[in-house]
């Protein structure tokens, strides 16, 4: 633990801090998100400068006893003005600037904490347990809370179930219901007790093979939180999950590929065993495809997309597997997802070609009288052209996905209405061919989201003709 | 007509339209594919590879419709 280890702080700070601050924003309030920034600002800051400071009093040839005057002067006054006034603002809550401040020195706590855990795998777990401790923590927080975070999805899911009461062609389905009645649930969640008897009543019917969503109005088969959700109907726990089951589903598919790569690369050999042979020739071609259009200078972006197309991949064909549904059958995971890629994308764009550079390109690379004169034309239509990228990446991913969790559930639904004469939990499996037809859609969908992104890649890149 | 019976008889219409119009893409794709690989059987694999590619490109503007008809869908009742 050098004084790398404050610059790996610092970084990781950096990002955690931004999308801190982006969910408080979104769901508390601006001025604290921006105060969380602030804060962790601030203690970066003041970590970095007493590392420069540390660095240059104990050096092997003797302290530099000037400069760590000099830095010490410009510190103490500087930085601590900065804060005094940080404080003093109104706009920024207090409590926000201790959290932010408080953010590096927890990051430290939970770095140090995956290293001491994670210490006989080597270093570079250390991080991931860090960061499992600390989701492992949240989530303790979180959960067991009766009238905390699954209290208000309880009212939501109260009044669908009492839904069926007041529409009788349509028991219990739908957003159009819960849209309608999300509105007034406090009023019926508090008016109707004979309500709620019916409800249960219906509820009962309706809790059959299965799951109705609730927003969408797209039937989905059940899986394990569903199932969870129909067991223990009043707990808010279950409910809590129920609104994140896609994260959660996203987060088990994480765990399991982290945990088969690790298994694979623990002690590597020379001479591969059967699992480190897989994953490398997964690795192998994947890389080879990825270099293949982008040329040996796109080695530096095969991690990124390497890992989109395995991770997408594997989202897709746990929908498959009975009791998971896939994330990707939900638009904010592949928005999330194309959102990351095209971010990426710009980026690369304003690095490789300069900003001036990216701004020509945007702009058609006028060169001479004529295509300067086109320029308020290429502009917009390369921007709108830009914009429409992630919009279609993610649209054709949900859109497949969907379509064939929902041409199976229709087959689910024919198999199980054909020997419904005989009341046995029993079904027809007729959705087997469609079975198969999925596995080669979420396969050709995963490359072509890669293959996509790395064309996108290709052309940010500078490149001669145009 | 209300707004209901308009809906249920526009959105089949709608991803059966755009139905036809992949189906006619992809067909001139896959032939042209075919043919290629008939030409130069060596190629083969990038051949079908690309071919692959396209036809997820093509089947997108389908799946738009698609997406259109699920958006809809919850308001037919």
């Amino acid at each position: 633990m050098g004084p790398e280890f404050v610059g790996r702080v610092i970084r990781t700070s950096a990002w955690v801090a931004p999308l801190g601050a982006l969910y408080v924003a979104a769901y508390y309030s601006v001025g604290f998100a921006a105060a969380i920034v602030v804060g962790t600002a601030w203690a970066c800051a003041n970590l970095y400068l007493i590392k420069i400071l540390v660095e240059k009093l104990i050096r092997p040839g003797g302290g530099r006893r000037k400069d760590a005057i000099l830095l010490g002067c410009v510190k103490f006054p500087l930085l601590y003005g900065l804060g005094y006034l940080a404080l003093r603002a109104e706009a920024l809550p207090v409590l926000g600037l201790l959290a932010g401040f408080w953010l590096p020195k927890a990051v430290i706590v939970l770095k140090s904490l995956g290293m001491f855990v994670g210490r006989r795998s080597g270093a570079a777990h250390g991080s991931v347990l860090g960061i499992g401790l600390l989701l492992l923590v949240f989530g303790l927080w979180l959960a067991p809370q009766p009238g905390g975070l699954g209290a208000d999805v309880v009212a939501e899911s109260a009044a669908a179930a009492e839904a069926p009461v007041e529409d009788d062609s349509h028991a219990g389905a739908g957003g159009r219901a819960s849209e309608q009645h999300g509105g007034h649930a406090q009023a019926e969640a508090r008016a109707g007790h004979e309500a709620d008897e019916h409800g249960e009543a219906h509820g009962e019917e309706t809790h059959g093979e299965e799951g109705h969503g609730e927003e969408g109005g797209h039937v989905e088969l059940p899986n394990l939180i569903t199932v969870l959700v129909g067991l223990l109907p009043e707990s808010s726990f279950t409910h809590f999950l129920h609104k994140w089951e896609n994260f959660i589903f996203s987060l088990l598919c994480v765990v399991f590929l982290g945990l088969i790569v690790s298994a694979a690369t623990r002690h590597s050999k020379l001479v591969p065993g059967r699992l480190q042979n897989a994953i490398e020739i997964l690795v192998e071609s994947l890389d080879n495809f990825i270099c293949g259009v982008l040329g040996p200078q796109g080695r530096r972006y095969v991690p990124f997309l390497g890992s989109l197309f395995i991770y997408i991949l594997f989202m897709n064909l746990s929908g498959l597997v009975p009791g998971m549904k896939s994330p990707t059958a939900n638009l904010n995971q592949t928005l999330a997802l194309a959102v990351c890629v095209f971010l990426y994308v710009q980026y690369t764009g304003m690095r490789n070609l300069g900003i001036k550079g990216y701004i020509s390109h945007m702009a058609g690379d006028p060169r001479d009288p004529i295509t300067f004169a086109l320029v308020p034309i290429m502009l917009p239509l390369h921007i709108i052209g830009e914009l429409a990228k992630p919009l279609s990446l993610s649209l054709r991913l949900f859109g497949n996905i969907t379509g064939e969790d929902v041409l199976i559930v229709i087959f689910v639904t024919l198999g199980i209405g054909v020997i419904g004469f005989l009341n046995l939990p029993l079904g027809v499996p007729l959705q087997v061919p469609f079975i198969f037809l999925a596995i080669l859609t979420s396969t050709i969908q995963a490359l072509v989201f890669t293959l996509l992104s790395t064309v996108y890649f290709l052309m940010m890149m500078p490149h001669e003709e145009h | 007509m209300e707004f209901q019976t308009a809906l249920s008889l526009a959105l089949p219409l709608g991803v059966g339209i755009a139905a036809v119009g992949s189906a006619l893409g992809l067909g001139k794709a896959v032939g042209a594919a075919m043919e290629a690989m008939g030409r130069q059987p060596e190629a083969a694999a990038k051949i079908q590879l690309g071919m692959i590619i396209g036809c997820a490109l093509i089947e997108a503007l389908t799946i738009y419709a698609l997406v259109t008809m699920f958006v809809f869908q919850a308001r037919v009742g």
